[in-house]
């Protein structure tokens, strides 16, 4: 099919152009301390209704908050607890409802000297998608995310990935439309 | 993993089939299937089984939650977001990469065209499975693969 080779001649330049960056991601690279990735830590007080958390995570658009007592981590709540405790359940008046019944309690964490390549293997091996970055006395002090994981690769090959055209050229004989 | 990788068809990923739903359907329908499939995410398809858009817990969180719209009366394409980008199981992981970290989307629809260029979606590409693609490349490496 004509189709078929216009994708077969885009990944053999692909191949081609990989080829002679010969850049590989060694595991060495993949050690870099969280303190480097880690977003700024949204905290919600222990005490906190669940509607306040809801609104926090819309406000600050994230998927997910640390729950603190006194500046202890002590949960994390986020938009996957919302989609899979509360939505069509019948929970009651949100407003009205701690937070601490719909969070995760003691949620993984990692340190900001801890290695991005923990932090990869504890939300792989955990389903997790955030990971809480603590101190040594358990105050959150940042957030890493599987999306911060996707910005290390792609700054780590900005010119495999960034440097692409905006629609695969996969078939330069049906021009997409952009979406 | 090395640049060759990102030149991989993205259906050498452990890519999901497509969980979808179509134009019409109860929010509180979809929430129902989120739920019971684990999903966090549903592809919202035509009559024809054509991709006309995407739902997420995200849009879920602020549509229900934020917005208080009650999910029985009000349908997926009220609150979904129309048009989303797509690739083909066959476009590089590069590909995928890119869509996710400037779109910042977490998930990606896999489609075929047909001659009219309507799209019909296949599967879905998640950046959990990239991030699942990475920690497997480290698990080799740790244990000396």
């Amino acid at each position: 099919m004509l189709y078929d080779s216009a994708i077969d001649e885009e990944l053999t330049h692909m191949d081609e152009d990989a080829a002679a960056s010969k850049k590989v991601l060694e595991v060495e690279k993949i050690q870099v301390p969280l303190r480097h990735l880690m977003r700024s830590c949204i905290t919600i007080d222990i005490a906190a209704s669940t509607q306040d958390a809801i609104d926090l995570l819309i406000e600050h658009n994230i998927g997910a908050a640390s729950v603190i007592e006194d500046g202890v981590l002590r949960g994390i709540f986020g938009e996957r607890d919302v989609l899979r405790k509360i939505l069509n359940k019948q929970v009651g008046d949100l407003t009205q409802i701690p937070v601490t019944q719909f969070m995760k309690v003691d949620p993984q964490t990692a340190k900001p000297d801890d290695m991005l390549d923990t932090a990869v293997l504890y939300m792989a091996r955990g389903g997790f998608r955030h990971i809480p970055i603590i101190d040594e006395h358990k105050h959150p002090i940042g957030m890493v995310s599987i999306r911060d994981v996707i910005s290390y690769l792609v700054e780590y090959f900005p010119q495999e990935v960034l440097t692409l055209p905006p629609i695969p050229i996969r078939d330069a004989l049906k021009a997409r439309e952009g979406a | 993993m090395d640049a060759r990788t990102l030149s991989l068809p993205i259906s050498t990923l452990n890519y999901k089939q497509p969980t979808t739903v179509q134009v019409g359907t109860p929010v509180s329908d979809v929430i129902d299937i989120m739920q019971v499939e684990g999903f966090g995410c549903i592809i919202v398809v035509d009559s024809e089984q054509r991709l006309v858009g995407i739902l997420t817990d995200r849009d879920l969180l602020v549509n229900v939650c934020g917005k208080k719209l009650d999910p029985e009366n009000v349908n997926v394409e009220d609150i979904m977001s129309t048009n989303p980008e797509s690739l083909r199981a066959s476009d590089p992981i590069a590909f995928a990469l890119n869509l996710m970290h400037l779109g910042h989307f977490r998930h990606v629809p896999l489609c075929i065209w047909d001659d009219q260029q309507q799209e019909f979606p296949i599967g879905l590409i998640s950046t959990r499975d990239i991030l699942d693609h990475v920690a497997i490349f480290i698990e080799n490496q740790e244990g000396g693969v």
